[in-house]
């Protein structure tokens, strides 16, 4: 028996370009697997490119089922009033976001929670549209298919001072049943 | 079990077994989770080729639990990936989980929420 193949897959520019990402750095380019370089820094009083990623079951021969999407990072940010927002939540979920091509500007996507800084505890990330499966298969993945969107963005505060933030780390779990 | 029972590609650090009351011997490969005949069951072992197994002995009052939980994390060094083997059984009154952690360790559970992995 075969475990199902998942990836992250992000989704850049008008051109609805999807790459695999095995990198989630932040700035202000539209790219995927960003290097962390000073020229894409996220200048003070500013945003980041928001994120669109999502997690992809490429190949599931075996038929498993995926759920139970949780994410969230650790680290500390740039400043102390630096944030970093999402549309994962626990609660009160949204639903599935419809792919827009990434600003840098604050959005109403990528803006309705602060990202945990520990695990969640639940999911906080649909697949169908809702964080919680169904006996008639929905909010799972039992065949090949996409999570909803990951949409975050950080944004600098204006007291931020310029310089290296320290290392973040963004998580991403599921659970698979064979 | 013999090698040829872990096709290269396909293995799995720790893989079932479910051991029946008649002496016959159900492998993960090439079975579902859901082929177990669990009113049959004698025992079920999660075994690992450089490891003792780890054994479950049935009660017919149990109902078997077996998923992988998986963290994938995005951090400076790129990406890192690490999956827990989750195993055990639930009752009308309880439930157990044990959770085979990356380094081998083994945590028992009755709510897989309390464990919290970090790489």
């Amino acid at each position: 028996m075969a475990l199902a193949t998942v990836i992250i897959r992000e989704t850049n520019t008008v051109s609805v370009t999807v790459t695999t990402a095995t990198s989630s750095n932040m700035g202000i380019l539209d790219t995927p697997n960003t290097t962390l370089a000073t020229a894409y820094a996220i200048p003070a009083d500013s945003y980041s490119y928001e994120k669109w990623q999502r997690l992809n079951v490429s190949a599931n021969a075996s038929g498993n089922t995926i759920q139970g999407i949780r994410v969230w990072r650790t680290g500390t940010l740039g400043g102390g009033s630096d944030t970093h927002t999402t549309n994962a939540r626990t609660a009160a979920y949204a639903g599935a976001a419809s792919y827009s091509t990434p600003v840098l500007t604050q959005t109403a996507a990528a803006n309705r929670e602060t990202m945990p800084t520990s695990d969640p505890g639940a999911t906080n990330l649909g697949i169908g549209g809702t964080l919680t499966p169904t006996s008639d298969g929905v909010g799972l993945i039992s065949t090949t298919g996409y999570s909803d969107y990951l949409v975050h963005q950080i944004h600098v505060h204006s007291s931020t001072t310029a310089g290296p933030a320290a290392a973040n780390t963004l998580y991403i779990q599921y659970d698979e049943y064979a | 079990m013999s090698d040829e029972s872990y096709p290269e590609g396909e293995i799995e650090e720790w893989q079932w077994e479910a051991h029946y009351l008649d002496g016959s011997i159900l492998y993960q490969s090439g079975h579902k989770f859901k082929d177990i005949e669990q009113d049959k069951l004698h025992s079920f072992y999660m075994v690992h080729k450089e490891r003792a197994p780890l054994i479950l002995m049935w009660d017919p009052s149990y109902k078997l639990i077996h998923f992988y939980r998986v963290v994938i994390a995005h951090g400076s060094g790129g990406e890192q990936r690490l999956r827990l083997y989750c195993f055990g059984y639930q009752t009308k009154d309880l439930k157990n989980i044990f959770v085979i952690m990356p380094d081998g360790g083994l945590v028992i559970t009755d709510d897989i929420n309390k464990v919290r992995v970090y790489i």
